[in-house]
């Protein structure tokens, strides 16, 4: 694994010796591994080996059980539940493995409600320039179930990145593509992640998109 | 964008859900209103004319009978009595003033009483336009006699025997109108006043004998009289004594187990409205269950969702309310002129009431409670759970 800290010394995330374990289930060890930011990773796997596990881990969205997960300096394992509500509010963006909205608000309003629900200052000039910057502008006022599916890929990257992220995490976003869009989708993440200053941290199993990345963690 | 905006949204996205829970909640209020509108107009029907009457004195029988026939004009009189005697009482010294009443004629269905003009001074009534009957034969018509009859001044009608429509007509005479009473919303909007000569002529009584009343509404001079004078008249007289204050309170609790009964309809209306907004909430935490995860992912805390789902149910509540009363009032715009004619109870539809604030919070409170469980089980799930259902 090849390191390159010069934006910041400071690991954006720094695992070390976590493990997890389901009801019932053998416990995952996950191995060390940090993350600069603009390094963007990819945490890669076969399906089962706790790669989506890993992913909600440093999104707070499970809690820590052993070990220490570190992001942006602050050990998330001991934030109160709320504290870690706020926190990725704050800091982390997700893109999910199916792009599924809030079915009664509109397109833009969705953006909108990823900065409404992250805490942040709601903002719809910069959210329309989000959908601007994805193609989607025109798109704002209809609702979600009426894009087509490479829309409704754009829109879920756009309300993630929605509430400024410094994290973009993203749970296998190419796998069910055929090969031409899995590459758009990987090249949206990416140039997305660039223009919103957004560290990229991409879960998957997806065999074709693993050579664009230097930096992989595999379970 | 915030919980009250997104709560609208979800509402109005959830489509026939939502709709028929409005539909129970507004059918529980709008009842409530209307239940309570009736109440008041009954109330106030029966208060208003009662005024400045302390007493009524008729012929023996049922005190009710003669308080609805004597006051309310809406049942067939005790009997008469003799003028004399119920002159004699008017005399005693706790009796402030008296007015003497005698009917049983109607003109299509309206009262016919013969009286003297101190009858409308009793209920501080004016005439809207004419002069007050002076001969035998002259008519005072109520405003909604006049409205309802077309009768005007000038106009003569027969008199006809009992109050049924079709009663025997007495058509040798004619009554002919010479003043109009202006409304009032008291019994006199419904009544033909004529002066008791007249009642005594249609009968053809005959000279020397006894002349006869119907009865007679007494105002006492103060509260003393209240306390012995009732009993005098029943005990030492042929005549009967009847409190208004009294009958009516004892009318009312004849139509209270009536009133229970509408009360626990609408109880139960709206207990149904709780329990329809407990299981549309129920239904709707579950089919947007990945949507609640996917706001706790954007960084939304438990108590956020929490404030969230709960503003949608108190809008369910608030829409409901409204639509409740909205309905209620317009129940009221289309009694308004049966209760009128038939009762004389005045309804006001364009009156609201502080009662019906509180329904409005009422409801709304019973909504909040009754989407309190599911939305702290929808606000508790696990979130990482629920996406992997889903997305598997």
């Amino acid at each position: 694994m090849e390191k390159k800290g010069e934006l910041d010394p400071k690991p954006l995330v720094d695992v070390v010796n976590l493990s997890h374990q389901f009801d019932g289930q053998s416990p995952i060890q996950f191995p060390d591994f940090q993350c600069f930011q603009g390094e963007h990773m990819m945490i890669s796997g076969l399906s089962g080996s706790g790669k989506s596990t890993l992913l909600y881990l440093i999104a707070g969205m499970l809690k820590v059980q052993s070990g220490q997960i570190k992001v942006l300096g602050k050990e998330i394992q001991n934030f109160s539940r709320k504290e870690m509500d706020q926190f990725r509010g704050e800091n982390v963006g997700i893109v999910f493995q199916k792009a599924r909205f809030i079915s009664s608000l509109s397109v833009l309003e969705n953006v909108i409600a990823g900065q409404y629900f992250a805490g942040k200052q709601k903002d719809s000039k910069s959210a329309e320039a989000l959908l601007k910057s994805l193609g989607l502008l025109q798109m704002k006022s209809k609702q979600p179930r009426d894009l087509s599916g490479g829309e409704r890929q754009r829109l879920s990257v756009a309300r993630a990145l929605a509430s400024q992220p410094k994290i973009l995490l993203a749970d296998e976003p190419t796998s069910s593509l055929d090969d031409q869009n899995a590459e758009k989708v990987y090249n949206l993440l990416v140039k997305e992640a660039n223009a919103h200053g957004a560290t990229l941290i991409l879960v998957s199993h997806d065999q074709r998109i693993r050579s664009h990345f230097q930096n992989i963690v595999s379970l | 964008m915030n919980v009250i905006s997104i709560g609208y949204k979800n509402l109005k996205a959830s489509g026939l859900r939502s709709v028929l829970t409005l539909i129970m909640l507004a059918a529980g209020v709008s009842l409530a209103v209307l239940l309570s509108a009736l109440n008041e107009s009954v109330d106030q029907g029966f208060k208003k004319n009662i005024k400045g009457t302390d007493m009524v004195v008729g012929a023996k029988g049922s005190p009710l009978q003669l308080i609805l026939s004597a006051i309310y004009q809406i049942d067939n009189p005790t009997g008469n009595i003799s003028k004399a005697e119920a002159e004699n009482l008017a005399k005693n010294r706790l009796v402030d003033r008296t007015v003497q009443l005698s009917f049983g004629d109607s003109y299509k269905g309206r009262k016919i009483i013969g009286t003297s003009p101190e009858y409308m001074d009793w209920y501080d009534v004016g005439l809207e336009s004419g002069r007050v009957w002076s001969e035998p034969f002259e008519a005072v018509v109520g405003a909604q006699v006049a409205a309802e009859t077309g009768l005007s001044i000038g106009s003569t009608f027969h008199s006809a025997h009992g109050s049924d429509m079709d009663a025997e007509v007495h058509d040798d005479v004619d009554f002919k109108v010479v003043g109009i009473m202006e409304h009032s919303s008291t019994i006199l909007d419904r009544v033909i006043l004529v002066s008791d000569q007249s009642i005594r002529d249609l009968h053809h009584s005959e000279p020397g004998s006894e002349e006869e009343i119907t009865a007679m509404l007494v105002r006492f001079k103060n509260k003393m009289g209240m306390l012995s004078l009732p009993r005098i008249v029943n005990e030492q007289t042929s005549m009967q004594a009847a409190l208004p204050a009294i009958e009516v309170n004892r009318l009312m609790g004849l139509f209270s187990v009536g009133r229970q009964v509408f009360e626990i309809v609408t109880i139960l209306l709206l207990a149904l409205g709780g329990i329809s907004v407990l299981v549309s909430m129920i239904n709707a935490m579950s089919d947007r269950a990945y949507e609640l995860a996917l706001i706790r992912a954007m960084g939304a805390g438990r108590s956020k969702l929490l404030v969230m789902i709960l503003t949608e149910a108190a809008l369910l509540g608030l829409f409901g309310a409204v639509f409740g009363i909205i309905f209620g009032h317009v129940a009221q715009a289309l009694l308004k002129k049966q209760m009128m004619m038939k009762y004389g109870f005045e309804l006001n539809p364009l009156d609201f009431t502080a009662f019906e604030t509180a329904l409005i919070l009422g409801t709304v409170l019973i909504c909040v409670l009754a989407a309190l469980f599911p939305a702290l089980s929808a606000s508790r799930r696990d979130v990482f759970k629920t996406l992997k259902e889903y997305e598997d």
